[in-house]
């Protein structure tokens, strides 16, 4: 658990936009990993097993809450503060515009950019081939372009 | 204007999955387009962004919450309000697997229901030729009831020359469920007759998940365990699962009302509750993906809610005859639970 809690929960929060969603998405993943460990198929990654809780977990939590934040739409995750550092400013316009993406594809663009997977290794934890993986991951990273460059400006 | 060849060239070199001679081109595409470079410079930026920004520490309590859910921690009011709406949800889970796993009971009720029906209907005992039972007239001491005159079951049907069957066809528990007013009047229930002609029902008992269910060591074990028996006998389980909160517990909203129920609270401090959700069995049945289809199943609900129904569930020559090794043989046997049905469907028209 100490091994995946870190990465898992930084997934939700980055599916899901705020903390307290992350923690509950988080908690059930582990949960659900636990209680479905005798299902597990060693044949198959674990880590794509358990990364692949995480996100089904967090789009179950979007999908009930109906959270459909687009670009145009207030942002989930609040603007900087004044006086926020370089980073934390980074941070949050990075959050906003990765919550402007369909779910779908923010789960590509997340396990790509922040857990650093390989299209096969993200195509194996969301169960979709590998092309819908590339497409979903170009579009997106387009939108996010376009999006940061709005901001930018 | 850059085409989709060019486009997918460019993210392809951002995420270093191009071969050599693909960065070569790349390479080249950027030397000779201003727009490719731009645009590769560009998503060069966001991908640096995205992945400058530093993964967030998760809440320390994380762990331990989830491994406190997992310990199924004692449950004093008080520490079920500090749970999270989470933790909740899990308990809850668990109540509904604990639910499924009383319609399951149910299930195997309905087998033995129908079997004990086939009896009555035909004679029961097989008592020789004058008694008449299920079958056909080629097997010996075994003849079509003249009372009754539905499709006759025959051997590709079920062996009636096995052993096991006569010898469960005359085991005296099973007769004494069957004189039980209870195990009538369930006989006689509209909502077990709706079940049992329910395509979710025949679907569900000729399916080899439920087959394999049925005849896994862990159910048996979980079945025959006093715990289980005792919690579903307990007047406290009862109530709770008649609150409209419970049934309705899908919706977080309904979790904070069951949060609050009082008999929800007292049955997590019911220490037979608590030890059936550590009993490795159950844990193991409840990753069954049969479970979660049994849940749907609006039929097992209102079933569970019959008062006979759960009269014949603490009936204790039902339990022993749960218990009984024919019976458990006879309920593997995706043949006989499938002639049983036919019979129930016959039995009711």
């Amino acid at each position: 658990m100490g091994r995946y809690q870190k990465c898992l929960f930084n997934v939700a929060l980055r599916m899901t936009g705020n903390a307290q969603d992350a923690e509950d998405a988080t908690q059930t993943a582990f949960l659900n990993a636990f209680l479905k460990l005798r299902n597990y198929d060693p044949r198959y990654r674990f880590f794509s097993w358990i990364y692949r809780m995480a996100v089904n977990e967090s789009l179950n939590l979007l999908k009930r809450r109906k959270q459909t934040v687009t670009l145009d739409d207030e942002p989930a995750i609040p603007a900087p503060e004044a006086g926020a550092d370089d980073e934390t400013e980074a941070d949050d316009r990075v959050g906003q515009a990765l919550m402007g993406l369909k779910p779908d594809d923010r789960a590509v663009v997340v396990l790509k950019h922040f857990v650093f997977f390989s299209y096969e290794e993200i195509a194996d934890v969301l169960e979709i081939p590998v092309r819908t993986v590339k497409s979903r991951l170009f579009t997106a990273r387009d939108r996010l372009r376009l999006a940061l460059r709005e901001q930018a400006n | 204007m850059l085409n989709q060849n060019q486009i997918e060239l460019i993210h392809r070199e951002i995420d270093g999955a191009n071969t050599p001679a693909e960065s070569a081109a790349f390479r080249s595409l950027i030397a000779e387009n201003p727009e490719a470079k731009a645009l590769a410079a560009e998503l060069r930026g966001v991908t640096a962004l995205l992945e400058r920004t530093e993964l967030r520490e998760p809440p320390a309590r994380l762990k331990q919450t989830v491994l406190d859910a997992l310990r199924q921690p004692a449950a004093s009011p008080q520490s079920i309000i500090r749970w999270s709406v989470f933790q909740l949800k899990l308990v809850t889970g668990q109540m509904e697997a604990i639910m499924t796993r009383k319609a399951l009971l149910i299930g195997s009720a309905a087998v033995a229901v129908v079997l004990v029906s086939a009896a009555l209907i035909t004679g029961f005992p097989p008592m020789g030729r004058e008694a008449g039972t299920i079958g056909g007239g080629d097997i010996p001491g075994v003849q079509q009831a003249a009372r009754y005159h539905g499709r006759v079951m025959t051997q590709a049907d079920v062996t009636l020359k096995n052993p096991e069957i006569q010898t469960l066809f005359q085991n005296d528990k099973i007769l004494g469920l069957v004189r039980s007013d209870a195990f009538r009047q369930v006989m006689s229930n509209a909502a077990y007759h709706e079940l049992m002609s329910s395509e979710a029902y025949h679907e569900l008992m000729s399916s080899e998940a439920y087959h394999e269910l049925m005849s896994s060591e862990a159910y048996h074990e979980l079945m025959a365990s006093e715990a289980y028996h005792e919690l579903m006998a307990s007047e406290a389980f009862r109530h709770l699962q008649a609150t409209g909160a419970f049934r309705q517990a899908q919706s977080a909203e309904a979790m904070r009302t069951l949060q609050s129920n009082e008999l929800f609270l007292r049955l997590q401090e019911n220490e037979l509750f608590r030890k059936l959700q550590s009993n490795e069995a159950f844990l193991r049945l409840q990753s069954n993906e049969l479970f979660l289809r049994l849940q749907d199943n609006e039929l097992f609900l209102r079933l569970q809610e019959n008062e006979l129904f759960r009269e014949l569930q603490s009936n204790e020559a039902f339990r022993q005859l749960e218990e009984n090794e024919l019976f458990r043989n006879l309920s593997r046997s995706e043949q006989l639970s499938a002639a049983f049905i036919n019979e129930a469907m016959r039995f009711q028209q």
